[in-house]
């Protein structure tokens, strides 16, 4: 045996520790649980309830045994067995044999439930179908307007997939609309405009109206009116409201005095104006500002590159950037920060729409759509045409387009125009099965895809959209399955923008992110740093991607990739402009995934830190381990808040009931490593003790006796690897960054090929691995390992 | 709750078994649903209650043994409803699948077989919604926290599918209340999306002849789509005749969770007023009504309620809140009256309940029956003489009172006479 080949067997055997854990545990409890406790009642003799353990498998392969022992766990779980007038079984026994009959259980269902390999047939998720639509009519539209992904997993999972009535209603009303404002973008010339906004208009309007009112009611007031003429509640309001006055008639009175006030406005700005969907817009602003500095914009809610202001004193600045609406978007709502200092913005002026680069859809219909003598014939071939791309060159049946094209004459001859009658065709094109499916040919045993089918599935795992033109020429002439043109290919697919979709949408799903949308922030983080934090993993991991990095970067880095509101948040200095790799200062925390606070907020419950939460997502996603849901019917935890008490004291209670132990212990020491991050991911050394409610929608605070304590974050994975703080958990988890290799590496080729890893993946998966192990598993490699895969090419 | 990654809507599970009860409803019906005016509301609570407080602790009339802190605002509704104990949910295995098989029952131990089966709403609306505009109105909610596990709403198909409910009292109120669409353009409407559907049959026919067992499933879900809409379309002819009622109430602008709750329950009495159905299902939200009532707390975090006293004050203040709103759906069906000026709780079956009985229990969950359709033992604690009884023979009792000729629903293993008056 060559020694390169024993280096591979080793690796293997590291990264397939979990299955082998699992598999060959070496110390079985169960026998010895059963025969102490069970087998008087429930033997081969006496058959109590008609449960017997003597035939019982303890290894649990068939289903039969799946069942048994599933109703076995339930009744320990449940504390009905044994019989509280029979011998009683230790707490630590308990937990053990829980422990092991669960785990065993989650080894046997995830064999069980095994298909094979077989990729179910399934339908574009929602960024598909955006990436497709926009493919044909050059523009977007919102990804909320679609049905929900319907996997927990990864929204490419066909078997998780389902189509109702409610599918088929919702796809083709959304078609609709798509198509009417394609049509109206091709036909109707747009009118260009430019608007002016003058940000000081409103507050001088709103100011003046405020210093009115306050000055109407002082004056009937002084005349003599009672409390009730001057509009108030009762006595003690008129009261406040005179002690008040000069303070506050003083507030208004200086905002006028304030040197450019009939000018500009410092306030922040947000401005709205109805706009065409699928169109562009050149906004131009003109402002003050004696600093340099970044101001960030958002258009329609969307944060674009922040503008980069220059430090002029008391000389007008004007910047110009271009915005898109897509193809629902009737407005188009413009939000700003104003300069720092003495700053201020002048005007906005709007100026379209202007229109986009000429469609697919419009080079297809332009002629047909403004022809008033347009014959059948070329109505038929638009058809044929638009089709042929829309279902991605894989053949139209010709008897469809004729069905459409009675469609359209059915329009005609109730008196719609030809651009009214050709609407329901084309959007019954971008509502047919050939579009929403991704078909790929199998007479039921696995094989090899076409190369035009592998084209398609390549360009949807990249890109989340359709194969361009290249990728169908490459198809064309053959050459797709080349090795070194294929490797070419999947440069050029990730060197493009597209490509952030796969990257951002993969590591998100990877990460469960969702979850910290469902985390109620106080009002204070809501907004500018919510959208911070939720993109940093994905901007983090694109980094690393394009760059080549090892996988490790994910467990710990030198550096962060962050925009000015999480430099702020990570005590990191300088200004950056929008998102950019930064070096980690000496002694600050932050680097990698498991201390970026999107991470930490979604391990939060109820304002506290959640160890458990935080335990299950580093088993899953890190160690590759995922522990079983939690079971049913296992006794409640008593409270006991007479004394305020530190979260590891709250957690440490799973200790007590050895039901919840059996799994518990695995998960909640691993979470006390992130102990040293608070509940919104701000770094401490010091627990406060006692309820400290933020409540999200008010600013009120209620204090119960707050006490404090030093932050203990030691815990261990296993009882081998224990560490003592947040710096040894890193540690620790390096150690076994084969398991995070494996958990990225099946959920890419998972995510690509639209199905669970399974066990007859297992063999490729390992000698994948093993190679991409030998360079430190750097990301751009192993995703082009996933595309070469045999795996990948495989229906 | 991150566990919730194990169990997509699809990969839970069952028996295929489990739809096989259904006869051939469709000829039946026609004969004998003239004279049936029963009309059954189910609706799922998701997380369960604070089991000390909200639980009786023995069977009786609740006018002898009183009724418990969580039941107290049920006061003047104490004759009639009941709460049935000793139950067990055979399908829920997990408390973190929340409402999901709640009114399916279907077991999740089988491994290899992924799917839910048809909730018992669907098999009465088969039936007794032959004569309303809609068979059935399939009520729910957007919220994804509020322990009804990954369901769209309570109501699954033939094939096991989630049906995706109407999740706000806005849409409900469009879709029950008259629009201005006249008579002929609806028709013409029809016409043509009629021909769009032959389109697409004859687009994924083209499929079907190249592809895998596997995906011919796929493509077969697809045609049954198509099938219920055109199903849809058929209805909406039979009834164009029949002006939809003028709304009796704008809608607010804002509304908050307990005020949504009550405009749903309002408009589930004034869609029975006018017949507009005869079965729904409604899956409440949870942490929206937390959040009116002022507690930002997760409602998962208070089903957790014994962590501390603080947890399960707010967990009893829940308790009442919702038997409090449940009260507030039977005083709506007891305030109006249909066409014969009978009370519409006289023929209607209201069932409320959730797989949850507390924190993380689903056994002895809670099941609210009222109504006076079938004639049930109302007005008291009601303790199953079985302990664990499967909760798919109340299902199938409720069926069979209701006139649905079945003999056996999901897990069934006969039905509970001990339900009946």
């Amino acid at each position: 045996m060559s020694w390169r080949k024993l280096g591979r067997m080793i690796a293997v055997a590291t990264a397939f520790s979990l299955l082998c854990r699992i598999a060959a545990k070496e110390k079985t409890y169960m026998k010895d649980f059963v025969n102490k406790y069970c087998i008087d009642c429930h033997g081969a003799k006496k058959k109590k309830a008609s449960v017997s353990f003597a035939e019982a498998e303890f290894d649990i392969q068939k289903h039969a045994s799946v069942y048994f022992w599933q109703d076995s766990l339930d009744v320990l779980n449940s504390g009905e067995m044994p019989p509280e007038d029979e011998l009683q079984p230790s707490s630590e026994e308990l937990k053990n044999v829980i422990g092991e009959i669960t785990d065993k259980l989650q080894f046997a269902r995830r064999k069980l439930e095994a298909t094979g390999g077989v990729i179910s047939m399934r339908h574009l998720s929602r960024r598909e179908y955006v990436g497709s639509i926009k493919d044909l009519f050059g523009s977007e539209i919102p990804t909320d307007a679609l049905p929900p992904d319907a996997s927990a997993g990864f929204d490419t999972n066909g078997s998780d997939q389902f189509f109702t009535s409610n599918h088929y209603e919702s796809y083709f009303s959304i078609a609709q609309q798509i198509v009417e404002s394609a049509i109206q973008n091709a036909t109707q010339k747009a009118k260009v405009t430019t608007q002016r906004h003058d940000p000081e208009d409103y507050f001088n309007d709103l100011k003046t109206s405020q210093l009115n009112n306050l000055k109407t009611k002082m004056a009937l007031l002084q005349k003599g009116a009672s409390y009730k003429e001057a509009g108030f509640g009762d006595e003690t309001q008129a009261k406040l409201f005179k002690k008040r006055y000069k303070r506050n008639t003083g507030r208004l009175e200086e905002y006028f005095k304030r040197p450019y006030v009939k000018v500009g406005s410092s306030y922040p700005v947000r401005y709205a104006q109805e706009a065409r969907p699928g169109s562009l817009y050149k906004v131009s602003v003109e402002l003050q500002s004696a600093k340099e500095a970044f101001m960030p914009v958002s258009v329609n809610h969307q944060e674009i590159t922040p503008i980069m202001l220059k430090a002029r004193k008391g000389k007008n600045q004007t910047y110009e950037f271009i915005c898109e609406t897509n193809l629902f978007a009737n407005k188009l709502e413009i939000t700003m920060k104003s300069p720092p200092g003495s700053g201020y913005i002048d005007n906005l002026k709007i100026t379209g729409p202007y229109k986009l680069k000429e469609s697919f859809f419009e080079r297809t219909f332009k002629k047909v759509l403004v022809n008033p003598s347009v014959t059948d014939n070329e109505v038929q071939k638009a058809l044929m045409k638009f089709a042929s791309r829309a279902f991605r060159y894989q053949n139209v049946n010709q008897e469809y387009i004729l069905k459409l094209l009675e469609i359209y004459n059915m329009d005609r001859k109730s008196g719609l125009s030809i651009q009214q009658a050709l609407k329901d065709p084309i959007a019954a094109i971008i509502s047919a099965p050939d579009f929403l499916y991704l078909k790929e040919k199998n007479d039921g045993k696995r094989q090899k895809l076409t190369q035009h089918e592998f084209a398609i599935r390549l360009a949807y795992f990249l890109w989340s959209s359709p194969p361009d033109l290249e990728l169908y020429k490459k198809v064309k002439n053959k050459t797709l399955f080349n090795k070194n043109v294929l490797v070419n290919q999947v440069s050029r697919m990730l060197a493009s923008d597209k490509s952030d979709a796969f990257l951002a949408s993969f590591i998100n799903q990877w990460s469960h992110i969702k979850k910290f949308d469902e985390i109620d922030l106080p009002r204070q983080f809501q907004g500018q740093f919510q959208d911070s934090a939720r993109r940093e993993l994905s901007e983090f991991f694109k980094v690393i991607a394009r760059e080549n990095l090892p996988l490790d970067n994910l467990i710990d880095s030198d550096f962060v990739v962050i925009d000015n509101t999480l430099a702020n948040f990570y005590k990191i200095k300088g200004q950056l402009q929008g998102f950019q790799k930064v070096k980690v200062p000496e002694g600050n925390p932050r680097g990698g995934v498991l201390s970026q606070a999107a991470f930490l907020i979604m391990g939060t419950t109820a304002q506290r830190t959640s160890p458990t939460l935080r335990g299950v997502v580093i088993r899953e996603r890190f160690l590759h381990d995922p522990p079983p849901p939690p079971p049913p019917n296992v006794p409640q935890i008593e409270a006991d808040d007479k004394n305020p008490q530190s979260v590891r004291m709250q957690v440490k209670k799973h200790k007590e009931v050895p039901q919840c132990a059996s799994c518990h212990e695995k998960i909640d020491p691993i979470g006390f490593g992130l102990e040293s991050f608070d509940y919104l991911g701000r770094w401490r050394t010091i627990e406060v003790l006692g309820k400290v409610e933020e409540d999200p929608r008010r600013r009120k605070k209620i204090k119960v006796q707050p006490k404090k304590i030093a932050v203990d974050a030691s815990g261990f994975l296993s009882e081998s690897e224990k560490f003592n703080d947040f710096e040894g958990l890193k540690k620790a988890l390096m150690n076994r960054k084969n398991s995070l290799a494996q958990s990225i590496y099946e959920s890419m080729l998972s995510y690509g090929i639209g199905r669970d890893i399974e066990f007859v993946d297992d063999e490729e998966v390992k000698r994948v691995l093993a190679k991409l192990q030998k360079d430190n598993y750097r990301v751009r490699d192993m995703i082009t390992a996933v595309i070469t895969s045999k795996i990948f090419m495989t229906k | 709750m991150s566990i919730l990654k194990n169990i997509s809507r699809r990969s839970f599970l069952v028996s295929a078994g489990a739809c096989l009860a259904l006869p051939k409803l469709e000829s039946f019906a026609a004969s004998t649903a003239k004279d049936n005016n029963k009309k059954m509301i189910f609706i799922g609570q998701g997380y369960g209650f604070t089991e000390k407080s909200f639980y009786p602790e023995k069977a009786g009339r609740f006018s002898q043994i009183g009724l418990t802190d969580g039941l107290s605002p049920l006061e003047k509704h104490k004759n009639d409803f009941s709460l049935v104990g000793n139950l067990l949910n055979i399908g829920a295995g997990n408390p973190h699948c929340g409402s999901l098989t709640f009114l399916t029952g279907a077991a999740y131990t089988n491994p290899r077989n992924v799917k839910n089966s048809i909730s018992c709403d669907q098999i009465a609306a088969e039936y007794l919604g032959k004569t309303s505009r809609y068979s059935s109105l399939v009520l729910s909610t957007n919220e994804t926290k509020g322990g009804h596990g990954p369901a769209l709403s309570m109501s699954w198909d033939k094939g096991g599918n989630p049906i995706a409910g109407i999740n706000s009292s806005l849409a409900l109120y469009k879709k029950l209340f008259a629009s201005s669409e006249d008579k002929s353009t609806l028709l013409n409407r029809i016409k043509k999306r009629k021909s769009i559907l032959d389109s697409m049959r004859i687009n994924a026919s083209g499929v079907s002849t190249k592809i895998a067992k596997t995906d011919k499933e796929k493509l077969d879900e697809y045609f049954q789509s198509l099938r219920q809409v055109e199903l849809g379309f058929k209805r909406q002819v039979d009834w164009v005749n029949v002006a939809k009622p003028k709304a009796p109430f704008d809608l607010p602008e804002e509304i908050d969770g307990e005020k949504e709750i009550k405009l749903m329950y309002d408009m589930i009495a004034l869609a029975i007023q006018t017949d507009q159905t005869r079965v729904i299902s409604y899956m409440l939200p949870e942490q929206s009504l937390l959040n009116s009532m002022d507690i930002t707390m997760p409602v998962h975090s208070i089903s957790h309620y014994n962590l501390s006293t603080e947890r399960t004050e707010k967990s009893m203040q829940r308790d009442r809140k919702c038997t409090e709103l449940f009260g507030y759906l039977l005083d709506q069906l007891k305030e109006k009256k249909d066409e014969q000026g009978q009370r519409l709780f006289d023929s209607c079956l209201i069932a409320y309940g959730t797989n949850i009985c507390a924190g993380h229990k689903i056994v002895d969950f809670p099941l609210f029956l009222s109504g006076g359709a079938l004639n049930l033992r109302l007005g008291e604690s009601l303790m199953l003489s079985k302990k664990n009884t499967p909760l798919a023979n109340v299902w199938l009792t409720l069926l069979q009172e209701a006139g649905v000729p079945i003999e056996k629903f999901s897990h069934s293993t006969g039905t509970e006479k001990d339900l009946l008056a």
